[in-house]
């Protein structure tokens, strides 16, 4: 029963970023109409893959410990902060092609290479922070 | 929260009077990383500019306020510390958070074929 139901949840697919965010314009009106939730994702997600997202990896942001504490008995606005769940969606579309690609898969389709947010088509790497460097120049001298 | 119950302001005092700079420095820092990690993260994922964490910034003054270090001590604190310190407790919080991300994608998406070889 355990490998079974491991292969029933191992044999969903990834969410898409862009299915994940939806329409990027939708996105932005909800965000500025709904400053306190996110629960404009949740409404605009194809295949309900936000709430895959969410059941399947937002424990890695929270910590394993807190997660298994409080999912089946709060809501997830209880016990996350929006700021640290909007930053689990910040990382998975950047490192999804990345981790598509690391991890065996083929990678995205043409359709799907498309940037959620300029639109743009890359290769598979983080989308954000590919060519950033570990900026130390802000330190502050003591 | 067990954070701020290590040192108090006796210790302060004490390690400063013996001038174990080094220790201080240390003890202190180590109290911000832990707090840093497991309380501010909730809330701020990134600073972006020094002047979130110079001294007097909402940050300082929450942190320093949440740690129990004493008024008088507030500016030499947080000079000795290294005002980064939080800043690389958030860094490596990121770290840690999008390892973890990484990894619950690869346990929950590609791992069938090992599941397969159990059955």
């Amino acid at each position: 029963m355990f490998f079974l139901s491991n292969l029933i949840s191992k044999n969903t697919s990834p969410p898409l970023p862009c299915d994940l965010l939806g329409d990027p314009d939708e996105f932005i009106q909800h965000t500025e109409q709904e400053k306190n939730n996110l629960t404009g994702l949740l409404q605009d997600n194809k295949n309900g893959s936000y709430l895959l997202f969410l059941e399947q990896l937002l424990s890695g942001a929270v910590g394993m410990k807190a997660w298994k504490k409080s999912c089946k008995t709060h809501l997830i606005s209880e016990f996350v902060e929006v700021s640290l769940e909007a930053f689990a969606v910040i990382v998975y579309v950047n490192g999804y092609d990345a981790w598509n690609k690391e991890f065996g898969q083929s990678g995205t389709t043409e359709g799907q290479s498309v940037s959620t947010t300029t639109g743009s088509t890359s290769c598979a790497g983080y989308r954000f922070t590919g060519d950033s460097k570990r900026a130390k120049k802000w330190r502050i001298e003591n | 929260m067990t954070v701020g119950l290590a040192l108090n302001e006796g210790d302060l005092v004490v390690q400063e009077l013996l001038g174990n700079k080094d220790a201080y420095k240390h003890a202190w820092t180590e109290q911000v990383n832990n707090y840093c990690c497991s309380v501010i993260f909730q809330h701020v994922q990134f600073v972006v500019t020094n002047t979130e964490i110079v001294y007097g910034s909402s940050l300082q003054k929450f942190i320093c306020n949440q740690l129990k270090i004493p008024p008088q001590h507030l500016l030499s604190f947080w000079q000795t510390m290294d005002a980064s310190a939080s800043h690389d407790a958030l860094e490596k919080k990121r770290q840690t958070v999008s390892n973890a991300i990484k990894k619950q994608f690869k346990h929950k998406f590609f791992s069938v074929i090992k599941a397969n070889l159990f059955t």
